[in-house]
């Protein structure tokens, strides 16, 4: 009965149909909309895996007064600007650690505090204050980043019992991105299993400090050296 | 396009089927465009929410994610949002949309980090797309998830999957998931496009058979409006024939008012002459010695009085026969004694018998009731007409009257046959009879007289008293009539035996009422326009002693009636003719009541129907009577009511 049914579509003969030519424009719109995409894809794709900068001078635990290096435990410092968004990730990476490695790591959060800006009560650092065995400390102006070379957001730094620096770098994958990455599963596993997978990974998120070179560091604390 | 009944049911089927697809298309399109304006809303206020701004120290920049949801999220739904605005329903404009939607999953899947829970975006995505019900569009959206997982999984899985560790088998996994859902929606699509098939292909042949009733009942609208022509027409024409009827019912009746009008006007332009030669008639033969006058003269008399007391009995039989004619004739349900009546009659007849040498025999069979409820009158004149026929067709032998009651209630009749030893009726003249104006032979009329009406007046008013007059018998040994009426209710009413009835005394022969000084003292007022009535009542009354004033019309009587009330010697009697020129009896009986008068008017019309006597008691009139005068009659009337007033 519906066999002699033919089931194409008409469009060819449609009234208001599109014309020949309009065809080809709109299937040039088509693929120059397509290529657009692809490109702003790219660029996204370019900006979520563009790396912070960083310094890895500090290859032993550099001698200060804010924080003391744990010789029975391996010692983790996250660094993170209180107002950064990637570094949501980075907490919440920092919680699968901890929850990992527990009492294992001692583990300090430094979060950037510039004098005269009250950011000690920021989201970042409610949700730090939520993961467990961990110990916040408010790094004045970025000294402690600026000695430790931590100049992105996000930037960790695990140190063994001698102070030995053991791994450097982010622990996400991406640009405020979450999930199983090297950086996570290196410092879990050196703290679990002593042994080292990865010394490296790159930092994905915003800079801690305006311009590290302007920084001056005395003995007072940091001042902003005027040009 | 419709389908008309020529051509392919197919066609029509696949024209249907692209439409609701084309609908279908069109409407999914707008969806589209407008769940892609919102994720475009929602993504760059997740943005704004999440990560407004990029800091570096101090400094804040605007975050490269609301630069990425406005940019990337505004590219990627601008294209199908115009093309479904601008070209809905075409094949580019879904493909577009597709393309679209899977590339607002890839972006929502990069912007959450990959989590496996924006994921579903890919499905929900699919699952909106089948909506086109076109699994081409399904292909095309994998597609683009497929080589976004491929590609970003291999280049960027961290932006894919949350880890830093590219696979392509995990990519390989997520398409396989996107496959199996494909497998599932393309499945449904392809079974609700087949059922799209089938809706259009029955709609097609409803169609088809929509456009057969259509024409169908088209064809039927036709015939039913020609039929409606036809009997517009017909109707038409039975109007016009109704009105043709009517009129010839409007003139007929008219006719019949104009001959009733003429009849009764001519009865009583007839009876008033007559009236004076009856009256006068009577006069010659009882003035004076008319014993000493010669033989010839008083047969003269005598001759003058019979042949207008038949040209009566002829305008009576006349007025009759036209009133039943005129269905305008009514019978009066007066109790009366059977017996009685039939004794009068018979005495009434017996002086016409004898000359014959005739007997008149009543017999009664069996008990009958002593009182009935009947129209005295009619049926005297039932009872005369077969009792003068008898005598008038019989030469020797007798003529007989058997009566009795038949039936059973409540249906008893009171049955009454007429028999005599006459000449008999012939076979052919049996059946017209009854028909007015028939007598047996022309011949008849001159042998024997009569009007022809006598026989058909008696069935009418047989008819009329609820029976029937038959007739039962005839030979040349003689004929017998059978007369049956309705006696009326006959409970409570007591029956004489037939001995009882025969042994009721006759009643005493009316003695001519000693008129002489029947009046004396009383004052009349005789109203009449003619002439001859004038001096013969106004004589009669004069000789019973009365003091007579008259009035030529109703507006002279009016007058002269106040007058003699103001003057304080009011007329005992007012004697009113009823049709009188300037006023008219009726109209001065009225203007009389009116202003009070309560003395006597007795009403002198020659209108003998019983409508008449209605008329003038209607009109004021205290008692009536008609012309010709039976002076007893009027004598007696007028002393009852001038006594009655009296007291």
């Amino acid at each position: 009965m519906y066999g002699n049914l033919h089931q194409a579509t008409k469009e060819d003969i449609e009234p208001g149909v599109v014309s020949r030519p309009g065809r080809s424009i709109l299937s040039a719109v088509v693929s120059i909309w397509v290529i657009l995409i692809a490109g702003a894809f790219t660029t996204l794709l370019a900006y979520h895996n563009l790396p912070g900068e960083r310094s890895d001078h500090a290859l032993v635990w550099p001698a200060n007064d804010s924080i003391k290096l744990d010789t029975q435990r391996p010692n983790l410092l996250v660094f993170i600007h209180p107002q950064c968004p990637c570094s949501v990730a980075t907490l919440n990476e920092l919680t699968r650690i901890q929850s990992a490695c527990g009492t294992l790591l001692n583990t300090h959060i430094v979060f950037y505090s510039p004098i005269g800006l009250q950011w000690e009560d920021t989201s970042k650092v409610r949700q730090a204050l939520e993961i467990p065995h961990v110990k916040i400390t408010n790094d004045i102006d970025g000294q402690l980043a600026n000695m430790f070379g931590a100049l992105t957001s996000g930037h960790s730094l695990l140190y063994s019992r001698d102070g030995r620096r053991v791994f450097s770098g982010g622990i996400t994958p991406a640009r405020g991105h979450e999930g199983e990455n090297l950086g996570r599963n290196s410092i879990v596993q050196y703290v679990l299993n002593g042994e080292v997978s990865c010394e490296k990974t790159n930092v994905f998120g915003c800079p801690i400090i305006d311009s590290p070179n302007e920084l001056a560091i005395n003995s007072r604390g940091s001042e902003h050296v005027a040009e | 396009m419709s389908l008309s009944e020529d051509r392919p049911i197919n066609d029509r089927a696949c024209e249907l089927l692209d439409e609701h697809r084309d609908s279908i298309y069109r409407r999914t399109d707008h969806m589209f465009a407008w769940l892609m304006f919102f994720q475009w809303l929602a993504g760059i206020g997740i943005a704004l929410w999440v990560s407004p701004y990029s800091w570096a120290g101090r400094t804040q920049h605007v975050h490269p994610h609301i630069w990425s949801a406005l940019v990337i999220g505004g590219l990627i739904c601008s294209l199908p949002i115009l093309l479904a605005n601008y070209y809905p329903g075409r094949a580019i404009t879904r493909q577009t949309i597709a393309v679209g939607q899977a590339l607002a999953s890839a972006l929502l899947i990069h912007l959450m980090g990959g989590r496996v829970e924006a994921h579903f975006h890919v499905f929900g995505s699919l699952a909106f797309l089948a909506f086109y019900r076109d699994w081409k569009v399904l292909v095309t959206a994998s597609l683009v998830v497929a080589v976004d997982h491929v590609a970003r999984g291999l280049l960027w899985p961290e932006s894919l999957y949350g880890i830093s560790i590219s696979g392509w088998q995990r990519s390989l996994e997520h398409v396989g998931w996107v496959v199996f859902e494909d497998v599932f929606l393309i499945y449904s699509t392809w079974i609700s496009c087949r059922e799209m098939t089938v809706i259009a292909n029955r709609r097609a042949e409803m169609e088809k058979m929509q456009a057969e009733v259509e024409r169908e009942v088209t064809e039927r609208t036709r015939e039913i409006e020609l039929q409606r022509l036809v009997l517009q027409e017909s109707h038409e024409r039975l109007e016009q024939q109704t009105n043709e009827l009517r009129k010839a019912i409007e003139a007929s009746e008219g006719a019949n008012r104009a001959k009733s009008a003429f009849l009764a006007n001519m009865s009583h332009e007839i009876r008033t002459p007559l009236t004076a030669i009856l009256g006068f008639a009577d006069v010659l033969l009882e003035t004076g010695d008319i014993y000493k006058a010669p033989v010839e003269r008083i047969e003269a008399i005598q001759t003058i009085r019979r042949n207008g007391s038949h040209l009566i009995s002829l305008i009576n039989d006349l007025l009759d026969f036209s009133k039943i004619e005129a269905g305008k004739f009514q019978v009066e349900n007066l109790p009366c004694s059977l017996h009685r009546l039939i004794a009068d009659i018979r005495q009434l007849m017996q002086v016409r018998a004898e000359e014959k040498k005739l007997n008149i025999q009543v017999e009664y069979s069996g008990p009958i009731p002593e009182m009935i409820l009947t129209d005295p009158t009619r049926l005297r004149q039932i009872l005369m007409n077969l009792l003068s026929n008898a005598i008038k067709f019989t030469h020797e032998g007798s003529v007989s009257l058997k009566v009795s009651l038949v039936g059973k209630a409540p249906n008893r009749r009171i049955q009454i046959d007429v028999t005599d030893t006459g000449i008999g009726i012939s076979e052919e003249m049996r059946d017209k009879l009854f028909q007015p104006f028939t007598q047996a032979d022309g011949s008849m009329s001159r042998r024997f007289g009569g009007t022809g009406l006598g026989l058909t007046i008696s069935k009418r008013f047989a008819g009329l008293l609820g029976g029937d007059l038959t007739i039962l018998d005839t030979s040349h040994a003689g004929t017998t009539f059978r007369l049956v009426i309705d006696p009326g209710p006959l409970h409570n009413v007591t029956f004489q035996e037939p001995d009882a009835a025969m042994s009721a005394p006759d009643e005493e022969k009316s003695k001519p009422t000693d008129t002489k000084n029947a009046l004396r003292d009383l004052k009349i007022l005789l109203v009449e326009d003619g002439p001859d009535n004038q001096r013969l009542i106004s004589f009669l009354l004069k000789k019973a002693g009365a003091e007579v004033d008259m009035a030529e019309n109703g507006e002279l009587g009016y007058l002269k009636a106040n007058a003699a009330t103001a003057s304080g010697r009011p007329f005992d009697v007012i004697l009113m003719d009823m049709q009188m020129p300037i006023m008219d009896g009726y109209a001065a009986s009225t203007k009389l009541r009116s202003d009070g008068y309560n003395g006597p008017i007795i009403a002198l019309t020659a209108h003998a129907m019983a409508e008449d006597r209605n008329r003038c008691i209607e009109a004021g009139c205290t008692d009536y009577t008609t012309k010709p005068v039976d002076r007893a009659k009027l004598i007696e009337l007028i002393r009852f009511h001038a006594e009655a007033a009296a007291v």
